[in-house]
């Protein structure tokens, strides 16, 4: 079985989904929102414009339906290029987070750090590891890591050889090992 | 290059095809760490009921606006259809009477048509060449000019935007009107002169009524009214909404007598409930046939004028077979299969007690636009109160 084969029934949802078949869409809604929503609160850092991107990709998806065709992809990678697209276009109307600090600011959600769960200061601290990649290495690595994009399917979205990709998440790994090497230390030194 | 071999056994150690010790190892464990937290990002079931709750009412919202706007379109081609054929109608009348030497009638009638300057920045700076030329040199600028909206419409067409075609179709009927207006008073001034324009202004014409044709072909395919109307009740559901949008389409239409009652309609259109029964019950009600016209694929159009009826309240017959309408309060444009016979009954009923508003035999003149005559026969006439 190839590793992105898509399961039978999941292909038997999605041809009733096309054909606008609303429970059918209700289910891929269900199996998809988390992981798109994931997917788009680690390239934005805010809850609010968060949901809204990913309501606004589900809307999308609903509308570009018959235009998905097998045999062109996985269902999954055409999510994600929805959602990219809808990423890219958000960055681009919107005025750029400068900073590290700002974008702290902004993930952080107005809560204080000892009212943060472990899991929250995790992903925040994730977050800021992702941060000191530069834009490209941190698309790569999402795309990678965290929506589960193979290395092929990761190269066609971003526009990049899969040589290049396996370059780039070279790269991005030992820098994000670094980094969470350094945090590690200056946890056990406080 | 090391780089590039240490990124492909990464590759292979992250897909799980390498297992033994490498450097790089490491690297795997990052990956998993980055995969594992980001999975702690996760959101509750019911969370995710609720945005999926959500989402399918702006679908549905959404879906509404869709039907909404495809049934504004087509009422917008309608109209573009029609007013295609008077403007056709213009040419050949143009060419006709110009050949007879009866420019005079043609200027004359002119002012039944609408004339507005629709694309103010072009038509300026073609003004601009007209000021600076003779009559004669403005003839052929305006015919110019003609060909030049017909090669405007030539490309809308393709592009499928019938709203733009409307703007070069009102451009090119004011350029029309300007040329027949101007060669009438060539002839007048100078019948010598005006005869020798005559032959080359006939041959444009001729022309630019063959490029008319296709282009009339071309659009006539794309919209397929009779195949897309839709039901009636998506029809009436587009008079209830649209009487904003649609009036200034419902323009060309011709507004008759009466608004006042129309007017009132309008603004009851947010009164609820019994306060707008009360205020129906006490409102006049009628209908009068303005024109109607048999088009060439076959279908036959009326235009009304409807004065007291709640919108999207008004049923018009045809021989018995129900009409879709489309237009604003007072002027309705009705369409449907034509009559097989050379008469036919017309009515109008009030949608909401099958009141008859209007009857009337009238003769289906095969080719040409036909103006109707009010004189009612049979029914309640023109001016029948709502009964209950």
């Amino acid at each position: 079985m190839k590793r992105n084969a898509v399961p039978d029934k999941e292909i038997e949802i999605i041809q009733k989904a096309v054909l606008g078949d609303q429970d059918a869409f209700s289910q891929l809604f269900n199996q998809y929102y988390v992981p798109i929503n994931r997917y788009i609160y680690f390239h934005v850092g805010n809850q609010q414009d968060t949901d809204d991107l990913t309501e606004m990709v589900f809307l999308n998806i609903w509308q570009s339906l018959p235009k998905f065709k097998q045999g062109k992809g996985t269902f999954k990678a055409w999510l994600y290029r929805i959602a990219h697209n809808q990423v890219v276009d958000f960055h681009r109307k919107k005025k750029p987070v400068n900073s590290i600090e700002e974008f702290i600011n902004i993930a952080a959600d107005t809560e204080k750090p000892e009212n943060q769960t472990i899991a929250k200061q995790e992903i925040l601290q994730l977050r800021k590891a992702l941060l000191q990649l530069d834009e490209r290495s941190r698309a790569v690595v999402i795309h990678r890591f965290i929506a589960g994009l193979d290395h092929h399917e990761t190269a066609k979205l971003l526009g990049l050889s899969e040589g290049n990709v396996r370059i780039i998440q070279l790269r991005a790994l030992k820098n994000m090992k670094n980094y969470f090497g350094e945090a590690e230390n200056e946890r056990t030194k406080r | 290059m090391s780089e590039r071999k240490d990124s492909k056994e990464l590759g292979k150690i992250l897909n799980g095809s390498q297992t033994e010790k490498s450097p790089l190892s490491d690297l795997k464990n990052t990956a998993e760490k980055i995969r594992t937290v980001s999975m702690q990002f996760d959101l509750s079931e019911d969370e995710v009921i609720s945005r999926q709750a959500s989402l399918m009412r702006k679908i549905e919202k959404q879906e509404k606006l869709v039907t909404k706007s495809e049934n504004l379109r087509l009422y917008r081609q309608t109209i573009l259809k029609r007013q295609r054929r008077f403007a056709m109608a213009w040419v050949f009348i143009a060419i006709s009477l110009l050949s007879l030497g009866g420019v005079g009638t043609v200027y004359a009638s002119a002012d039944a048509l609408p004339g507005e300057v629709l694309y103010p920045v072009k038509i300026a700076s073609e003004d601009i060449q007209l000021f600076f030329s003779d009559d004669e040199g403005d003839v052929d600028l305006l015919l110019n000019f003609m060909d030049e909206r017909i090669q405007e419409m030539e490309k809308l067409s393709e592009e499928n935007n019938p709203q733009g075609m409307e703007l070069a179709l009102e451009g090119y009927q004011n350029e029309m009107e300007q040329m027949t207006g101007l060669m009438t008073k060539m002839q007048a001034e100078d019948p010598v002169a005006g005869d020798a324009l005559h032959a080359e202004v006939q041959s444009r014409l001729e022309e630019q009524a063959q490029r008319m044709l296709n282009v009339d072909e071309a659009a006539g395919d794309m919209l397929r009214i009779q195949e897309q109307i839709q039901d009636r009740t998506e029809t009436q559901e587009q008079l209830k909404s649209g009487a904003d949008d649609s009036d200034a389409d419902a323009e060309d239409v011709s507004n008759g007598n009466g608004n006042q009652g129309n007017s009132d309609v309008d603004d009851q259109g947010s009164m609820q409930g019994e306060q707008q029964n009360q205020q129906q019950s006490n409102t006049q009600v009628s209908a009068s046939l303005q024109a109607y016209e048999l088009t060439e694929d076959g279908q036959f159009v009326l235009r009304f004028v409807v004065n007291g009826a709640q919108n999207g309240s008004v049923i018009v017959r045809v021989n018995g077979v129900e009409y879709a309408c489309l237009g604003s309060q007072s002027s309705l444009v009705c369409q449907g299969p034509a009559p097989t016979d050379d008469t036919a009954q017309v009515e109008v009923l009030d949608g909401s007690n099958g009141t008859s508003l209007f009857s009337q035999w009238i003769t289906v003149s095969r080719g040409n636009d036909s103006s109707a005559d009010n004189g009612n026969t049979g029914g309640q006439g023109g001016s029948s109160g709502k009964q209950h």
